[in-house]
């Protein structure tokens, strides 16, 4: 236990002044205390405003003027953590993939010989091989994120943080960028990820909710939407309606099914746990339906 | 208040291949969205829904795509035949852009406000009624109206934008992710704007991620194709009944649409699965329904299909009806009002599907930049050595002939040229005129003269404007450090200087599409296309603002992945490759080579 605290990011008590547009002072994040464990995946939802982004930026190790509190990098490192952001226009610098990855590499500094061989790797793993040598203008907004992504995870990185680089994506765009963290998530990279996008959480994932710079929870997903059945048995209130965000459909309907008295915690929340509860209605098209 | 409101004030498309329903034929004319419904816009990542929706509102100029409200027609032709947009069009429509909160540039939300509603000729009382209305929409009141917009937060700005396009009551609302990063409540505020808009007789074209949020709210939805553009006009119900559809646009069926569908199936009623505390009441009963039938498990699969079949029909069969009378209404508009021939509109089609097909790219791209950059020298000499306007046509030619043979289209800087040579026109008049002291007479010798000397550095510059678009800055860069340095080692400034002109040349673009993007704000918010002068300085004051804060937070996020990329961190960063002459540069080089010769034979002949 002790071994792993040492290894762990830690934020003590930070707080981040701010000003907004007119020099006023205003406070971006409130007395954040949390800790962040090696290979850890870890989901940050919130509203606009919420505080969401600063803390993305510092847990990147990109810091902001005006931070008080204490602040450990432990498994991440000095300097800095790949940080992929919403818009992809900001972040790429070259015109094509290659050239965004070799770019990237060059300012590792990577020996140069071992360059070629890295930007292929890179352009594999990320199903970008095909498009590789292609403008910018002749990808979709999603394989110009996977760009983004593979530029940035190039090299080996113990933490990732992904600042909301699915807002503006469709579903299948969504997919194929989930999948490329998930994969840099096995071999062993934390993975940061913030959304606005409930859907995108697992029931078993840690979950960081923001409310006007405050944590306003800290615990896995299933938890946030449907809340914790506390030992006296009243109807427990979801974290998210408590975080200000819109509960999704499913999440309501399970909710409404609960009070219903039809269905006990744990509540479904992906898709093939809802296929099993669902499962005795339909026959096998329903299967195809719920996909 | 709005006349053409009372009126019916359909938005017409022709020009679009698309369907109705279930329909396996593609139509080309009579689209249609019919006033006091929500139509959802959806459709996959490239598919062009933000295009098409700005296509629809004017704000991006489309050859084949033929848009009329009511009896305005969009785009019509001025005296020289060219398309000009119609100002009455404009004022038919209210628009909200993703992030419209940016597009603000005003002091106080007042002046906003009254920004929206100057394009409409209101009395002051409907102004001020038109004022209430809106801060109400957005859950304000009168005291906001003196809060200045750049001391707000995000939320707050958000809905300080979203009541300037509120305040209009304009026969259509087009929007765009209206709820993108907003709270539940803020869904919630937006959701009722919606219907209170809908119920007062507008028509509301709405593009959302949120589906769930959305496709309850909506009447009609459009599917929009990535594959071919087409499109698919359906009621939601129909979605509900086909969620393929969605699926044949290139999108995924929504987990949430998937379990309405399966309710729809089991016998719930269309319009009980939109809420999920409705659905999850039809749930119950079907469990119950299930555990009561559990015993008697007999009721085969196969009646169970034909029922559902005999549903499907039904509800289809109803909205046939329903949109007979579309169609039929769209019919007498047709006979008095269609001012394109059926012949044209196929051409149009023909077009835009010319269009689809990517550009050809150019042919440089296999030349060492340094070879470019070498050629390109050489051909500007031989034509700074043009010295008469004989040879300076020659020198047009072959500028030309390299620029068509290349495969280079300079339209990106088609403004800039266009600049250039009304500037030097200009120049050349100023010039001849002060030549002859003032007089009538107008020194034509002096007025050729100076022209002369803009021609020629005119075909310098179309050549030099073709390198950026030739070779990419981070190449360039590299052929710049090597150039410098050709064993390695750049001193550290030099680097940071290269770095900082390419990364330059990287963002013009990027600076270009921002401000593009803000002009068509405000011509969706002032809805003039004057040209005077006056409005054109006006449109420079009240776009520039924003630009500038919109570009200091892209500096901002270009610091950022720099930093995260590690850029400045190491003071010498390793080399990829290494450029290396081939044949082909020395080629180009030769060819460059003997062109400025002959230029300068053809001139001392």
């Amino acid at each position: 236990m002790g071994k792993r605290l040492v290894n762990a990011l830690v934020l003590n008590g930070i707080s981040v002044y701010g000003n907004d547009e007119l020099g006023n002072p205003s406070l971006r994040l409130d007395n954040v205390n949390m800790n962040l464990e090696e290979g850890e995946w870890l989901f940050v939802v919130g509203v606009n405003g919420s505080g969401k982004s600063t803390l993305a930026k510092l847990l990147a190790g990109l810091q902001p003027d005006g931070i008080v509190g204490e602040l450990y990098r432990g498994f991440a490192g000095d300097g800095s953590s790949p940080i992929v952001l919403q818009q992809p226009r900001a972040q790429l610098f070259g015109e094509t993939p290659r050239e965004e990855i070799t770019f990237a590499l060059e300012w590792q500094g990577i020996a140069a010989e071992l360059i070629p061989e890295r930007v292929e790797r890179a352009l594999k793993k990320t199903g970008l091989i095909l498009l590789a040598d292609e403008a910018w203008d002749r990808l979709s907004g999603g394989q110009q994120q996977l760009a983004a992504l593979a530029a940035s995870t190039a090299c080996d990185t113990p933490l990732i943080v992904l600042d909301e680089v699915t807002s503006m994506l469709d579903e299948g765009n969504r997919n194929s960028i989930l999948q490329t963290a998930q994969d840099l998530h096995k071999n062993g990279t934390a993975v940061i990820w913030v959304t606005q996008r409930l859907d995108e959480l697992e029931p078993e994932s840690r979950v960081i909710a923001l409310g006007e710079g405050t944590v306003v929870y800290d615990g896995n997903g299933r938890d946030f939407l449907y809340g914790v059945t506390a030992g006296t048995g009243a109807v427990p209130i979801s974290p998210c309606l408590r975080a200000g965000l819109r509960l999704p459909y499913m999440a309501a309907m399970a909710l409404e099914l609960r009070r219903l008295g039809k269905l006990n915690d744990p509540l479904p929340m992906t898709g093939s746990e809802w296929r099993k509860v669902l499962g005795n209605i339909g026959d096998g098209e329903a299967e195809h339906a719920t996909r | 208040m709005q006349l053409d409101k009372q009126e019916h004030t359909p938005l017409l498309v022709d020009g679009i291949e698309w369907r109705l329903g279930d329909e396996t034929q593609l139509r080309a004319t009579g689209l249609q969205l019919v006033p006091g419904t929500i139509t959802l816009l959806m459709g996959p990542n490239g598919a062009g829904k933000t295009t098409l929706l700005e296509k629809l509102a004017g704000l991006r100029p489309s050859v084949s795509l033929n848009v009329k409200y009511g009896s305005e027609p969009l785009w019509r032709e001025n005296r020289l035949g060219r398309l000009r947009l119609n100002e009455k069009a404009l004022r038919q429509y209210s628009y909200a852009c993703q992030s419209p909160e940016e597009g603000l540039f005003a002091r106080s939300v007042q002046e906003e406000l009254d920004y929206s509603l100057r394009p409409y000729k209101l009395s002051e009382t409907e102004r001020q009624q038109r004022i209430e209305s809106a801060l109400t929409a957005v859950g304000w009141d009168s005291s906001w109206l003196a809060r200045d917009p750049y001391l707000m937060s995000g939320g707050e700005r958000r809905r300080a934008a979203l009541a300037s396009v509120f305040v209009t009551s304009a026969p259509w609302l087009l929007m765009d992710e209206p709820t993108a990063g907003l709270d539940g409540a803020g869904h919630e505020t937006v959701a009722q704007q919606l219907l209170r808009t809908k119920s007062s007789g507008s028509g509301i074209v709405l593009v959302s991620h949120d589906s769930d949020w959305a496709l309850p709210l909506a009447d009609y939805v459009l599917l929009l194709s990535a594959e071919d553009g087409s499109i698919r006009l359906c009621s939601r119900e129909q979605l509900l009944m086909f969620p393929e559809w969605l699926e044949e646009t290139g999108m995924k069926v929504p987990d949430w649409l998937g379990t309405a569908h399966l309710l729809w199936r089991n016998g719930a009623a269309p319009d009980q699965v939109w809420n999920p505390l409705d659905a999850a009441a039809e749930q119950a009963k079907l469990w119950e329904l299930r555990q009561a039938e559990s015993g008697a498990k007999e009721e085969t699969v196969e009646e169970q299909r034909r029922a559902e079949a005999e549903l499907r029909r039904n509800v289809i069969a109803g909205d046939e009806q329903r949109k007979s009378i579309a169609v039929s209404e769209r019919r007498n508009d047709v006979v008095d009002a269609v001012a394109n021939p059926i012949g044209m509109e196929s051409n149009a089609l023909a077009r835009r599907k010319m269009q689809h097909r990517p550009e050809k790219s150019h042919r440089m791209t296999g030349f060492d930049p340094r070879s470019v950059w070498l050629a390109y020298i050489l051909v500007s000499t031989g034509l700074f050595f043009l010295s008469d306007w004989i040879s300076v046509m020659l020198g047009a030619l072959i500028v030309f002939a390299l620029l068509t043979g290349g495969r280079i289209s300079l339209r990106r800087w088609r403004g800039l040229i266009v600049n250039y040579a009304v500037f030097s026109v200009v120049t050349s008049a100023l010039f001849a005129w002060g030549a002859s002291g003032g007089s009538v007479l107008f020194e034509w010798g002096a007025f050729v003269g100076t022209l002369f000397t803009f021609v020629r550095t005119m075909l310098v510059l179309l050549l030099g404007l073709a390198i950026p678009l030739v070779m990419t800055p981070l190449s360039l860069r590299r052929s710049l450090e090597q150039m410098i340095a050709p064993r390695g080692r750049t001193p550290q400034w030099v680097q940071r200087f290269i770095l900082t002109v390419t990364l330059i040349m990287r963002f013009v673009p990027v600076l270009l599409a921002l401000w593009e993007r803000f002009v068509r704000i405000f011509l969706a918010r002032g809805k003039s296309i004057s040209g005077n002068p006056w409005a054109l300085s006006r449109r420079l004051h009240d776009v520039s603002l924003p630009f500038l804060l919109a570009l200091f937070r892209l500096g901002d996020e270009v610091a950022l992945a720099l930093e995260s990329r590690g850029v400045g961190f190491r003071s010498n960063p390793t080399r990829a490759m290494r450029l290396k002459w081939r044949l082909r540069d020395y080629g180009l080089a030769i060819g460059a080579l003997v062109l400025a010769v002959g230029l300068w034979a053809f001139t001392h002949r």
